[in-house]
C-alpha cells in the first residue's frame, strides 16, 4: 500500500512570527489520482504549496516525495525530482515567445542549460517535444507569439505547459481557473482531465469552484485555518458535518 | 518574415563592410575615434549580457574593464609580453575578478544587486587608487608601448593607429560573435527566462544562482578584453577606468541603443561617441545634452534607438504584407 | 585622545549631513520605489543656491529657508514632468531617468557658476572655535553635529504626529493600500519628491560653509548616501539615522586608524551588510 503514496506530508507547520499559516498538517497523496485541496481564503493552501515546493522552509514537519525526504530542499531541486507546480497568478515568461516558454522548461529538464555556444535552433528533438506539448494544449498555432499577447485563458495553459515540459511525476496546480470566465473554466477542466488520462501524472489542485472540485477530484483535502479539517472521497467530504459547518455551508446542495 | 531577415542581413553586411573599408580612406583622428567606439561597443555588449539578457543592472561593470586594462598595462610594462599572451592573461585576470565578485553579488536582486556591484566596483577603485607600488596610484600605469602581435610565422607591429584599429576590430568582432552565440544557446534562453521571471525558472529545476554566476563571469571576462584593448589604445591604465562613472557608460549605451536587441548597445556606443564628438566641438557641457537626450529616450523610447527602429521596420513590413 | 575626540566630532558632523540627505533619499524610495540618482545633485544645487543668495540677502538663515524650498520646487517639477510617466515600469528606467537629471544638473551648475570651487563663510554667530576638553573645534561643525538630532526629532514628530506624515508612512509601507484607502497618490508622490529633494537642498546649504562648493560634490555624496540607506534599510527612517552615524564615524575613524584602506571602508561596510542582512539593519523583509 505504501507504494501507492507519491507525496507524504507529516506534521507540517509553518509560522510567520506568532502566526501559524499551517499547523501540524499530515496528508498522503496517492499516485495516479487527482487530489483536490480546498479551504476558504487564508486557510493556508498557497503556503502549503510554497513549503512543499521549496519556496519556504517549514517550521516543523517532514515532506517525503517518492520515498525521498525533500523537506527544506531548494525549489530547483524539488522540481528536478519531478514535483512541479503552477501559480495562482499568471507566472510565465511574458516577453518570450510561447515556444520559448516551453523550451526553457525542456532545457532545464534535459540538462542542456549549460550548453553555451550551440544554437538553440539546432536542438531538433527539444523543439519537436515543445511542439507536441503545445499541440496537446491546443496552443500550437500560437507558438511564435510573444506570451504577453495571448488571451488570459491561453496564458494559464502556457503556465501548465511549462510545468508539463519538466516531465513531472506530479503537478501541483494552484487555482488553475482563478479569474476565468465559465467557458474558460470548462476548457481548463477538460484540459486537466485530458492530461490526466493521457499522461497518468498525479495532480494536486487547489480550487475554489466546488463544481470543478467535485467533478474531477478522486480525493479531497480540506484545510481550515492552517489545520487539516478533513480528508476523503468527494462523497465523504460532502457528508462530513464538520466541513459543512466550517466551510461549505449549504452551498453543496445547490 | 523573410523580408525582415534579408533586410537584417543587408544591414549587417553593410556595417561590416564599412568597418573594414572606411579606415583606408579616413584620417588618423577618425580611425582613433572608431577604435575607441569599437572597444566601448564590446564593453557595452558585455554589460548587456547581464542587463538586457539576464535582467541584472550592474553598476560596477567598470571593475572588470579596469582589471583587464591594469593587467594588460602591467604585463606589458614589467614583463614586455607580446600581444596575445598579454591579452590572454588580462582576460583571465578580469574573469577571475568577475568570478569572485559575482559569487557574492548574484545573491541579491534588483536594486540590491546594483548597490552590491557598485560597492565592489568602488572597492576595486580604491584598491588601484591606493596601492601605488602596483598600480601607480592616481597617476596610473603609463609609458609603455603597444606590444607586437607575434603570430609565430610573422611579427606585426601594432604601433600605427591603422594597425591597432584592425587588430581591435578583429578582437571585438570575435568577442561580439561569442557573446551573440551565447545569447542564442539554451543557456541564453535560460538567461532571458530568468530576466522575465527568476522564480518560475527555479521552479522548473534551474539553479538560478549558478546561471547568474556564469553570466556575470562571462560578462566580466569580455569587459576585461575591452579594458585591455582600451589601456593599449590610451597608452595608460588609470583609476578612471574603474570609477563608477565608467560603469555608468555601458548602462547609458545599452539604454541609448536598445537593451533588448543584441547589437543595440554597440549602436549606443556609436551614438554616444558621435554625439560627444560633435557636441564638444561647440560646447564644453556635453553632459547636459547627453542628459537631455537620455531623458526623452527613457520616457518615450524605452526600447532604445535600434529597438525602436526594428519595431518600426517590422510594422512597415507587416503592413506591406497585408496590402498584397 | 584629542585627535580621537576631534575625529569622532568630525564623524558626527559628517554623519548628520549624510543623515539629512539620506532621509530625503529613503523617503523617496520608501514611498515611490524610486532610487533617486540625482539626489546628490539636488544637494549640490542647495549649496550653489546658498552661494548665489549670500551676496543678495546677507543672511545665512534666510538662505537656509529659501534655497531648500527652491530645490524642492525644482524636484517637484521634475517629478511631475519626467518621472510620472515611468511609474509601473521597470525600476532600472527610473534609475536611469534620475541619472539623466544628474547629468543635466551637474553640467548646468558648471555652465552657470563655472567649473572651479567656491566657498562661503559660516554665519557670524557660528564662526570661530570652541574649546572642548582641551581641543579647539570649529563652532559651525559642532552646530551641525547637534542640529542633526534636532532635525531627526522634528522629522519623527512630523511622521508620527501629523496627518501628512502618517500618510507618507502608510504609503511607504504599502503603496497599493494607500491608493485603496483613498490617498491621492500622484499628489502624494509629488509632495514626497518635493520634501525629499528639499531635505537634500537643506543639507547642501548646511554643507556650504563646511565643504568646498564644486560641480563634483553631488557625485561624491550620492554614493555615500546610497550606502547609508542600503546599510540602514531602504525606506527605513531610523535606518537612515543610524546608518549615517555609522558611516560618518567609519570614515572619520578610518582616517585615524587605517588610513591606507580608509577609502575602501564604506564599500566594505556596504558589501558586508548586504551579504549578511540583505535588507539592511532596519529594513523589512
Amino acid at each position: 500500500m505504501e507504494n501507492d503514496v507519491i507525496l507524504s506530508v507529516k506534521g507540517l507547520s509553518k509560522s510567520f512570527g506568532k502566526f501559524y499559516a499551517l499547523r501540524d498538517v499530515s496528508v498522503d497523496v496517492k499516485k495516479g489520482e487527482i487530489t483536490a485541496l480546498i479551504g476558504p481564503n487564508g486557510a493556508g493552501k498557497t503556503t502549503f504549496y510554497n513549503v512543499i515546493t521549496g519556496k519556504y522552509r517549514p517550521t516543523t514537519g517532514r515532506v517525503v516525495f517518492e520515498g525521498r525526504d525533500i523537506t527544506s530542499l531548494p525549489a530547483h531541486k524539488v522540481a528536478r525530482l519531478g514535483l512541479c507546480r503552477s501559480f495562482q497568478i499568471t507566472n510565465i515568461f511574458q516577453e518570450n515567445t510561447v515556444e520559448e516558454n516551453i523550451l526553457a522548461s525542456l532545457v532545464a529538464y534535459h540538462r542542456k542549460g549549460l550548453s553555451l555556444f550551440k544554437g538553440l535552433g539546432s536542438y531538433r528533438a527539444l523543439r519537436e517535444e515543445a511542439h507536441r506539448i503545445l499541440e496537446m494544449l491546443g496552443l500550437a498555432a500560437h507558438a511564435q507569439e510573444v506570451a504577453k499577447n495571448l488571451a488570459y485563458g491561453d496564458k494559464r495553459l502556457v503556465e501548465i505547459g511549462i510545468a508539463l515540459a519538466s516531465h513531472p511525476k506530479m503537478i501541483m496546480l494552484d487555482e488553475p481557473t482563478a479569474g476565468m470566465t465559465p467557458e474558460e473554466t470548462e476548457r481548463m477542466v477538460k484540459m486537466v482531465q485530458k492530461l490526466f488520462q493521457k499522461t497518468g501524472i498525479t495532480f494536486l489542485i487547489t480550487e475554489h469552484d466546488m463544481k470543478v472540485v467535485f467533478s474531477i477530484a478522486h480525493k479531497i483535502l480540506v484545510l481550515h485555518q492552517g489545520c487539516l479539517l478533513a480528508q476523503g472521497s468527494p462523497q465523504e467530504i460532502r457528508n462530513n458535518p464538520r466541513v459543512r459547518e466550517a466551510y461549505l455551508g449549504g452551498s453543496l446542495d445547490a | 518574415m523573410e523580408k525582415g531577415k534579408s533586410l537584417k542581413l543587408a544591414a549587417l553586411l553593410a556595417g561590416a563592410l564599412f568597418l573594414f573599408i572606411f579606415p583606408h580612406f579616413a584620417g588618423v583622428f577618425a580611425v582613433l575615434l572608431l577604435t575607441e567606439i569599437l572597444i566601448f561597443a564590446l564593453f557595452a555588449l558585455s554589460f548587456n549580457l547581464l542587463f538586457g539578457y539576464t535582467g541584472l543592472l550592474s553598476f560596477g561593470h567598470a571593475a572588470f574593464f579596469g582589471l583587464g586594462g591594469y593587467a594588460m598595462a602591467f604585463m606589458v610594462q614589467h614583463f614586455h609580453l607580446s600581444m596575445l599572451p598579454a591579452l590572454a592573461i588580462s582576460t583571465i585576470v578580469a574573469a577571475l575578478g568577475a568570478a569572485i565578485i559575482g559569487f557574492f553579488s548574484i545573491r541579491r536582486d534588483e536594486i540590491y544587486f546594483a548597490m552590491l556591484t557598485l560597492g565592489f566596483g568602488m572597492m576595486i577603485f580604491t584598491l588601484v587608487h591606493q596601492w601605488r607600488s602596483l598600480t601607480g596610484g592616481s597617476d596610473g600605469i603609463t609609458g609603455f608601448e603597444v606590444p607586437v602581435l607575434d603570430l609565430l610565422v610573422k611579427k606585426l607591429s601594432l604601433f600605427s593607429p591603422w594597425a591597432y584599429y584592425y587588430f581591435s576590430l578583429v578582437v571585438c568582432l570575435l568577442g561580439a560573435i561569442l557573446l551573440w552565440r551565447l545569447t542564442l544557446s539554451p543557456f541564453g534562453l535560460i538567461l532571458r527566462s530568468m530576466r522575465e521571471n527568476p522564480e518560475r525558472v527555479s521552479f522548473v529545476g534551474i539553479d538560478i544562482k549558478l546561471y547568474r554566476w556564469i553570466a556575470f563571469t562571462a560578462a566580466g571576462l569580455m569587459a576585461g578584453v575591452a579594458g585591455a584593448l582600451f589601456a593599449l589604445y590610451d597608452r595608460m591604465a588609470s583609476p578612471s577606468m574603474v570609477h563608477w562613472t565608467m560603469s555608468a557608460k555601458p548602462v547609458l549605451m545599452a539604454i541609448l541603443g536598445g537593451p533588448r536587441v543584441f547589437l543595440g548597445p554597440a549602436l549606443g556606443a556609436l551614438i554616444f561617441y558621435l554625439l560627444e564628438h560633435f557636441i564638444t566641438q561647440y560646447t564644453q557641457s556635453w553632459m547636459i545634452f547627453l542628459g537631455a537626450i537620455l531623458v526623452p529616450i527613457v520616457i518615450f523610447f524605452p526600447q532604445g534607438v535600434l529597438g525602436t527602429l526594428i519595431a518600426w521596420a517590422q510594422r512597415l513590413i507587416r503592413r506591406e504584407g497585408h496590402g498584397e | 585622545m584629542d585627535t580621537l575626540l576631534i575625529n569622532i566630532l568630525n564623524g558626527l558632523c559628517y554623519g548628520m549631513l549624510l543623515f539629512i540627505i539620506s532621509m530625503g533619499l529613503t523617503i523617496i524610495f520608501g514611498v515611490m520605489g524610486v532610487l533617486n540618482f540625482a539626489h546628490g545633485s539636488f544637494y549640490m544645487l542647495g549649496a550653489y543656491l546658498c552661494l548665489w543668495l549670500a551676496p543678495h540677502i546677507h543672511n545665512f538663515w534666510l538662505a537656509l529657508l529659501i534655497a531648500p524650498f527652491l530645490v524642492g520646487a525644482l524636484g517637484a517639477l521634475s517629478e511631475m514632468a519626467l518621472l510620472r510617466p515611468l511609474y509601473g515600469r521597470d525600476i532600472s528606467f527610473q534609475l536611469l531617468l534620475t541619472f539623466g537629471i544628474l547629468l543635466i544638473l551637474d553640467d548646468a551648475v558648471k555652465l552657470i557658476w563655472g567649473p572651479g570651487y567656491h566657498s562661503i563663510e559660516a554665519p557670524k554667530a557660528l564662526s570661530g572655535t570652541v574649546q572642548i576638553l582641551g581641543s579647539t573645534y570649529p563652532v559651525y561643525s559642532l552646530f551641525i553635529a547637534l542640529l542633526g538630532p534636532v532635525i531627526a526629532t522634528a522629522l519623527w514628530f512630523f511622521f508620527h504626529k501629523t496627518a501628512w506624515g502618517k500618510m507618507i508612512r502608510a504609503a511607504a509601507m504599502d503603496r497599493e493600500m494607500a491608493s485603496a484607502i483613498g490617498i491621492n497618490v500622484p499628489l502624494l508622490f509629488t509632495a514626497v519628491f518635493f520634501f525629499g529633494t528639499l531635505l537634500a537642498g537643506m543639507a547642501g546649504v548646511l554643507a556650504a560653509p563646511l565643504r568646498a562648493i564644486g560641480p563634483a560634490m553631488g557625485d561624491n555624496i550620492i554614493i555615500a548616501a546610497f550606502i547609508v540607506v542600503v546599510v540602514g534599510g531602504l525606506g527605513s527612517f531610523l535606518g537612515a539615522f543610524i546608518g549615517a552615524i555609522i558611516l560618518g564615524l567609519v570614515e572619520a575613524l578610518g582616517i585615524q586608524f587605517v588610513p591606507q584602506i580608509q577609502m575602501a571602508l564604506p564599500y566594505l561596510l556596504l558589501a558586508l551588510i548586504l551579504l549578511v542582512r540583505p535588507r539592511g539593519l532596519f529594513g523589512s523583509e
